[in-house]
């Protein structure tokens, strides 16, 4: 598909260069917060300004690439995204640290409204019958890139430094914008769509209907508990990252110790990518649409979990660490996409959006 | 997404009174034994 669909193939381009830009960057942000404040607390805060926001506009994103020609929301978002990161340079100091929230904020915003323009485009510019292949290409990029953008995105801070991280990020999305700008495709959702309106930017009722649906159906609250796992999620962003500053830097021959600290949590999240990709990998031949394999592998999962990170507190070395967050993410990753699958399969087509938690850039 | 941001307060919180970053990851998996009984408890009984 890659080789004979031109339009497919841009926008798969720009969903590399701007992912492998997004982890880096994030690595970037977390250490400079750490390193700034000293303070933990602030990574995490970052992290909750990354992840609630998306929530919140999920019904404007929706309405507004239902109005809008996706492509142009894309491409705004991309150019938006682009100054958002560089301004992220004027980051210098403790005085100016407070700086990187509303930017945080307003980069999450914008991504909220490029990914669900990108992901609907898709049956646009494919045959019917190529959909889902398009759907699995996009979503297996998405763990490899998190897997190589945090690995390589540590080596390059290494050796560049972290300003050197924000440029580079904000060149993937102008190379992602330029990509979608080539892109040539029809877009008949905006024949005789209704003009914006403010009202329905603030429509939470799918999500209410979702909510009363589930809360009829036993099954389904007990698979959707199942989502807990994502507990572990948040915490590994700011373990890593403080690890990595601390117990698990990188100590090298000229390296400064910033570096060190730059590098060692990129590996961490390298491990963390590999253990995600994995997971699913491995055991989806075993489990396919079976519900009690689907069942028991979750709980696996669970427990593969929960020992990764049980042992994480006894690693002496930052390979020990390493191989125990892969593990840890090997069950978490199972527990994510086996859970999700569980709830496809037992509740009805029409109430899948609103049932399925949103992932956006966090999943596993 | 309210769960990740969740887990990422309460470990920042931790470590900032500070605990180990590494227990606190400990303590985390350790936490995650109780979803897994339980779900472990659901599956024996529905099967």
């Amino acid at each position: 598909m890659l080789g004979q669909n031109r339009n497919f193939r841009r926008l798969w381009g720009a969903q590399v260069v701007s992912e492998l830009g997004d982890w880096f960057y994030t690595l970037a942000i977390y250490n400079l917060l750490l390193q700034l404040t000293g303070r933990a607390g602030s990574v995490a805060l970052a992290l909750v300004l990354q992840v609630l926001p998306q929530t919140l506009i999920g019904p404007a994103t929706g309405v507004v690439n239902d109005r809008l020609r996706r492509k142009h929301v894309m491409i705004a978002a991309d150019l938006g995204r682009m100054l958002i990161v560089l301004c992220m340079l004027f980051v210098r100091s403790r005085g100016t640290v407070w700086l990187v929230y509303p930017l945080l904020v307003a980069e999450t915003l914008l991504a909220a409204f490029f990914e669900p323009a990108r992901s609907s485009i898709i049956p646009n510019i494919v045959e019917r019958e190529d959909v889902v292949v398009a759907n699995t290409l996009s979503s297996a990029t998405w763990s490899i890139n998190l897997m190589v953008g945090a690995t390589t995105g540590g080596v390059i801070a290494a050796l560049l430094g972290r300003d050197a991280v924000f440029v580079l990020n904000a060149i993937s999305f102008l190379a992602s914008a330029l990509l979608v700008l080539s892109m040539g495709f029809a877009e008949p959702h905006t024949e005789g769509a209704h003009p914006l309106d403010a009202r329905d930017l603030v429509n939470f009722s799918p999500v209410a209907a979702g909510i009363r649906y589930v809360r009829s159906h036993a099954r389904l609250r007990s698979t959707l508990f199942v989502k807990v796992d994502k507990l572990i999620i948040g915490p590994s962003w700011v373990l890593f990252t403080v690890t990595g500053q601390k117990e698990s830097a990188v100590r090298w021959y000229g390296l400064g110790p910033q570096r060190g600290a730059f590098l060692g949590m990129s590996l961490l999240l390298g491990a963390r990518g590999l253990g995600a990709l994995l997971g699913p990998l491995l055991s989806a031949p075993w489990a396919g649409h079976w519900i009690p394999r689907l069942e028991t592998a979750i709980f696996w999962g669970y427990l593969a979990t929960a020992a990764g990170y049980g042992l994480l507190g006894t690693a002496r070395y930052l390979w020990q660490a390493c191989l125990f967050v892969l593990l840890a993410h090997f069950g978490s990753s199972i527990v994510w996409v086996f859970s999700t699958t569980l709830l496809q399969l037992r509740q009805k087509t029409g109430f899948a959006g609103a049932c399925s938690p949103p992932t956006s850039g966090y999943p596993c | 997404m309210l769960t990740i941001a969740a887990g990422a307060y309460i470990a920042g919180r931790f470590v900032d009174w500070g605990f180990v970053a590494r227990y606190v990851a400990s303590a985390a998996g350790l936490l995650m034994l109780i979803p897994a009984i339980w779900w472990g408890l659901k599956v024996r009984g529905t099967s």
